[in-house]
Formats: structure tokens, sequence, C-alpha cells
């Protein structure tokens, strides 16, 4: 076996349910989550040497959330709920209706998060959708803590814009975990 | 935009980062990845990207009657920069619609511009200086339907030949399922530039045959223009919306009611020089006033087509007149834009007029023809030697070698290489033949090392042609090799050369030979021969004057050193 594949298996078992959690938070489903964890470790084959397994690791997430949002951006014109329409907070019915609306009030998010542009929209899916730490963060991508925080805080602003968040909760009170320390 | 208030917002993303796939799946997931690693050495790129060529509902191939796209495109990856070749072209593999315009040559205001829209296996297409005349291509059934709306004229047009003849998407498609495997392609990053307002990453894909540059949107990495080199035609393509919503009839191919229907056929590939010459004529005669056109490519006809148009309804032909006179003048168009000879056509008949027997105006060389086809103003036709030719051929314009020399990104030379050392009393004569299949891009000067610093390179040939050498090191060369002959086909480069037999390292058993190429190779054969005054025979078998000690094939990568051998020889006895 060669040398790559010795390095794919390693980056499999190692971080391979990882990255499949990741595409399946991305897409919603489990069947394409299994279909883009093929088409990117063909990809990963075909790539060159990254060095380290934890360089192969920041590689593989960058390009799955890639493929992620490709395939959103492909599916974006087929779906036919159009996402404006939902204003309200959804039911909490776990009824196949509730359950519908659960689902599109997360493709809305979803599809706000692909419009944040590269480095962006990384650091977003691996602070508010891994839910890594700023310093996992930094490490990843190569920055300092402060900077990753920085880039995290940029990432949320720009994304409430486009979803025209009223910064101020429902409640009035400031909700800590939204508003980056 | 909806609206909704931060609580909200941190809602849903806790939810979205409680989402899970099942066990199973992640289980089956990871199975299947590591299925493919275990049972081949190369994951199996085919399949993916058969299932995505399989998948699609685009038709075999088609062309217009006018233009058809072709590229090749390479899929290594070079990394580097934020937005990869491999992104830019998913939405290429993947679209199932897509709008865009064509430009043919030179992206200027005067060019026309053809309007694509394209959907399944259909395209629906306009031209910017052709009002009221839209053509839907379909591909599937190989047919075209022009209709001219304010004439409530229609034509079918049996498109013949189409099966080697790839439509736009379709082509790439099929192409980039093979380019896992193929070494030929090969992929260049550009750098960033302005395209239409917008900043701009650049790739330059070549295959031997062709040549694609794309352009995307540094931010989102979609492309926006796509530059390709089919054979002497440049076809620009921009404005690229992919997945863009259509109307199903916009595509129709139904002849609308009121309409005056005509059926024609169209055989791609069988234009004939007669029909060439028979198309200069009528554009001499009929559309020039007498004299030649400026250009005979694709995109000059495209630019006459209004004049033509014009031209036509005052000659007042019947319908049959104008069926045949369209008919002929398609058959002028394929000639060129079809090309089946070798290397490039020339055409030089612009303010040439139809008469003038002293001028060549139109010359070419059919497939494996030594001689030229060169056409004169009074549109005979006759038989002339390269050497003879009104002009010399451009420097680019060498036919590729079936088999053997092509140059890519990379710095180094590869080949394979045969030795035979000729062993004397006191000296090693040996003889290099090195097959070049790789060099660098526009490099002639290659650099050799040979085995043992002490050794002296005496005489370097391609065929009978010898090839300028200087040194460069202690056993180090470079020779100046003659581009033009490796890339006809002439690739086995003889290189000799002599050590000191003193200078090889003695062993028990004779002596212990250093194994190295003078450039990488994929193959090394070394053959000793004992020169008959050597005054030495072979330990193993004495009457064997010659035989191998060594030979290798196919190393996982190109290499030049495989360390040593033993030449076992003794004194005569």
């Amino acid at each position: 076996m060669s040398d790559r594949h010795t390095e794919l298996l390693e980056l499999l078992d190692k971080f391979g349910a990882g990255l499949h959690a990741l595409l399946t938070r991305l897409t919603l489903r489990e069947d394409v989550a299994e279909e883009l964890m093929q088409e990117l470790f063909l990809k990963l084959h075909g790539t060159k040497d990254q060095g380290r397994i934890e360089c192969w690791y920041a590689y593989a997430r960058r390009t799955a959330i890639n493929l992620a949002f490709d395939w959103r951006r492909r599916q974006a014109t087929r779906r036919a709920c159009s996402l404006d329409d939902l204003s309200e907070r959804a039911s909490e019915t776990d009824g196949p209706l509730g359950k519908l609306i659960s689902a599109e009030e997360l493709e809305q998010v979803l599809a706000a998060v692909g419009r944040l542009h590269g480095a962006s929209r990384e650091v977003f899916v691996m602070r508010y959708i891994q839910q890594s730490s700023y310093e996992e963060i930094a490490e990843q991508i190569g920055k300092t803590v402060h900077q990753a925080r920085a880039l995290c805080f940029r990432a949320m602003s720009t994304l409430r814009d486009m979803l025209g968040c009223d910064p101020s909760p429902a409640d009035g009170k400031e909700v800590q975990h939204v508003t980056d320390e | 935009m909806s609206q909704m208030n931060d609580a909200e917002l941190c809602r849903r993303l806790n939810v979205l980062a409680d989402v899970q796939p099942s066990a199973q799946a992640t289980s089956r997931a990871m199975d299947r990845i590591r299925q493919t690693l275990m049972d081949s050495n190369r994951f199996v790129a085919r399949k993916s990207l058969g299932r995505i060529v399989m998948n699609s509902k685009w038709a075999k191939l088609a062309a217009a009657a006018v233009i058809v796209i072709a590229a090749l495109i390479g899929l290594q990856f070079i990394g580097g920069s934020t937005v990869t070749f491999a992104q830019v072209i998913q939405p290429i593999l993947n679209a199932n619609t897509a709008i865009l315009d064509i430009v043919i040559g030179a992206d200027d205001p005067n060019t026309p511009v053809i309007h694509d829209m394209v959907m399944g296996s259909r395209i629906r297409r306009t031209m910017s200086n052709v009002q009221d005349v839209v053509s839907i291509i379909d591909l599937q059934s190989s047919k075209i339907l022009t209709l001219t709306e304010t004439k409530k004229e229609a034509a079918y047009i049996d498109l013949k030949g189409l099966p080697s003849m790839p439509n736009y998407m379709d082509q790439l498609r099929n192409v980039i399922a093979q380019l896992q495997d193929s070494p030929h392609f090969v992929v260049e990053e550009l750098g960033t530039r302005d395209i239409d307002g917008r900043k701009a990453v650049g790739f330059l894909a070549r295959h031997p045959r062709s040549e694609i540059t794309i352009w995307a949107d540094a931010k989102t990495g979609l492309p926006i223009r796509i530059d390709q080199k089919d054979g002497q035609m440049l076809v620009i393509a921009k404005n690229l919306q992919f997945d863009a919503p259509m109307e199903e009839s916009q595509f129709s191919m139904e002849v609308p009611e009121g309409y005056k229907l005509q059926q024609m056929e169209l055989d791609l590939f069988s234009a004939t020089e007669a029909d060439f010459v028979e198309g200069l004529r009528i554009m001499a005669e009929k559309f020039g006033d007498g004299q030649f056109p400026d250009g005979v490519a694709v995109e000059d006809y495209l630019k006459q087509v209004p004049s033509i148009t014009k031209k036509c309804e005052q000659l007042k032909l019947s319908d049959e007149e104008q069926l045949v006179l369209g008919k002929k003048m398609q058959q002028y168009l394929l000639f060129t834009r079809f090309f089946k000879g070798d290397g490039k056509w020339y055409y030089r008949g612009k303010g040439v007029k139809l008469g003038e027997a002293e001028k060549a105006i139109f010359w070419y060389r059919p497939r494996d023809s030594k001689t030229y086809r060169v056409v004169y103003g009074d549109l005979h036709v006759a038989d002339v030697a390269p050497e003879n030719l009104p002009e010399p051929l451009a420097t680019d314009d060498v036919p590729p070698a079936s088999v053997g020399y092509q140059q890519w990104s990379k710095p180094d030379f590869v080949g394979s290489q045969e030795d035979l050392w000729r062993i004397t009393a006191s000296e090693i004569v040996a003889q290099s033949d090195v097959t070049l299949t790789k060099g660098p891009q526009g490099v002639s000067v290659m650099p050799i090392s040979l085995p043992y610093t002490t050794a002296v390179l005496t005489s370097v040939s391609i065929g009978d042609a010898a090839v300028p050498f200087e040194p460069a090191g202690a056993g180090q060369f470079k020779l100046r090799l003659p581009l033009e002959k490796l890339l006809a086909g002439q690739t086995k480069v003889t290189c000799k050369w002599t050590v000191p037999l003193a200078d090889l390292e003695k062993a028990v058993y004779g002596y212990q030979a250093m194994l190295k190429a003078l450039v990488p190779v994929v193959s090394y054969k070394l053959t000793v021969a004992l020169d008959p005054d050597s005054g030495l025979e072979s330990a193993k078998d004495p009457t064997q004057l010659s035989w191998v000690p060594f030979s290798i094939g196919n190393p996982p990568e190109p290499k030049a050193e495989f360390g040593s051998c033993g030449i076992a020889v003794q004194k005569r006895k």
C-alpha cells in the first residue's frame, strides 16, 4: 500500500467520524454526507502531500466545508419552500410538520452561512457548528487566539446582517454565547 | 430577508451543532472509503467521476453548424491558493443548466456574440449580429431547428458525424472522468487579474492538443470566463451562469404553426478541399465583388454574416437555389472548422482578386502527406514541397509526436535509458541511448550527469544530427537539444562517453559499476560487452562476450540513481 493510502487511512481513523458529522450538519442529509465523504477522499487522494496528519485534517475540513456548500448552492434552486416565509420561531412539536419547519429553519441559517466567504465561513463553521474553542481554531488556521476570536466575531456580525438580526434578544437580556466574549 | 433575534439565531446554531449522523451512517461511510483504499492501489476515481458523468442528462455530443467548443482540462491539483482549480470546475461538472456568451477570436466590440442557453440535451442559440434567428440544438437527436421569426421560416438540420464531437459541457465531464490517470494534463495557476470589474484567479490547463484558461471569481470560485484554444480557433466563453431556472418551452424542437419548413443534412466531417475551393469562389464572386474574404476562419465568417445575408437577398435566389448555396457555404466553413489535415492551415487571400493565378491564397498539409496543397488566386491547386511554400511555417506548427516527447510544467527531463559499456583494456567506452518522453515547456538545454566525475562526453546526436554540448562541471554537461526534432518524434538522444577502467571500484569478482542515468528515467538497462583486445573474460561464462548485469523498469517515480552492480570479469586465462 502506498504512503498516500496509509496517510488517508490514518486520517479516516482519526478524523473520519468528525468529518462525516460536519458534512451531515452542513447538508442535513446522511446520504449526501456519505457521497461527499467519498468525494472528499477522492480529492485528498489527488492532492499534494500536506505533511503532518493535523495538516491533512485542516485541509480535509476546509475541503469538506467547500464541498458541502457547493452542494447546497446546487440544491438552492430546487428547494420549493421559500425561506423568507419563515420568520417566527418554529413549533417545538415532534410531529412531521414540526420537523419540517425545524429543518427549514436550519436551512435558512445554512443558506446564510453559505454566503460567507473563504476564511470567514470556515471559522464560523468551526466555532458555531463544530463548536471548536478559539484555541483549536487558532491552531487549525495558523493564527493567534486573538486573531481567531476577531475572525469569528466578524463572521458572526456578517451573518447577523445577512439575516437581519435584531441584536436585542426577545426577552431583552443579552445572550452571552452569541456575543463573543 | 426574514427577521430574527440573536436568541433565535443562537438556538438554531445550537440545534445545528447538535445534529449527529447515526452511528450506522458514519460507519457505512467510513467503511466504504476504507474498503476502497484497501482494495486497490489507487482510489477508484473513475467510479466517482463516472457517476457524475453517467447521471448527467446530457446527451453524447453535438455541434452547431457554426461553433463547437471542446475543452480538455487537467485535474492535477497544484494548490497554494484559496480558490482551487478543483473548486472552479465543480459548477461546470455539476451544472444542469448554463447560460453563456461565446466570442470567437478577439473579444472586442466588433466581434459578434453567440448567446447560449443550455438545458438538458439542448442549446438555445442566438447571435448578436443576426436578428430574429433562433437555433435550438438537440444533442440527443443530433438535430438543429433554426427559426427565422420575421420570415416565418424554419429548417431542420440533421447532423451527421456527431458522436466524436462533444458539446461544451459534456466534453468537460467526459474528459474530466479520464484525467485522474493521465500524465498529459497539467494545471498551472496564473495569479489574479481584473475581469469585468471582478478580481479573478486564473488556471491554465494544458493538453498536447488543446489549452484552456479558466478565470474564476476570487471570492466565490465560480468561473466567469473560459478561454479555449481549439486548433487555430480561440473560443471565449463569458458571462457564465450555472443552474439558472429556465422554461422548457424555450427549447422546444417543434416548428411553430405557420412556419415554412425546410429539411437539411449536415455531415460535420464531410467537407473536402473541393468544397472549400468552391466556397472561396462563391465568397469572391457573389459576396466579395471579385475579391477574396479577409479571412476564412469561423470568426471571420461570423462577422460577414449580415453582409452575406443582405447580398443573398439582392440575388433574389429561388428557394432551391438558396438551399444549394446554403449547403455550399456550410461545407466551405466545415473544411477549416473541422480541419482534417496535419498542423496548421494558412490563408493569405486578403486583398487578392479572383483570377490572380500567381498568388497563393491558402495552403495546408493533408494528413500524412509530405507536401502541401496550395490554392492560388485563380483557384487552381498544386502540390508544393515545404521548402517551396510562399512563407516559412509558423514556429509552433509542428505536428505532435504520436508517441514520445511532451512538454510539461515540471523542470525535469524524463525518459528511459539503455547503456552499452564496451570494456577495453584500459577504459570503458560507453554509449547511452536516452529516449526522452518529457521535458520542461520551451526548454531546450538539458543538463546531464555521467556516472563518473572523471567521465568524458565525446559526442551527442539525435539520429544523424550532432547535438551541441558544453561542460558544466565534473562529469556534467549541458546539451542543446533541437526541440523541433523531439516534438516531431525523434526522441532518442545518443551520448557517447568514456571513463578510465581504473576509476571503477575494484572488487574481488571484477568491478563495481555505478548505475546512474543521465537524466531521471522510468527504465534503465545496462549491457556490458568485452572488447576482444581487453584481455578480460566473463567470470561466470568465459564464452560470453556480452551480458546484461542490470535492468529495471517502472520505478515508483522517475529516478537517476540505481545504486551499483557488479561486473564479473577476470583476466583471460
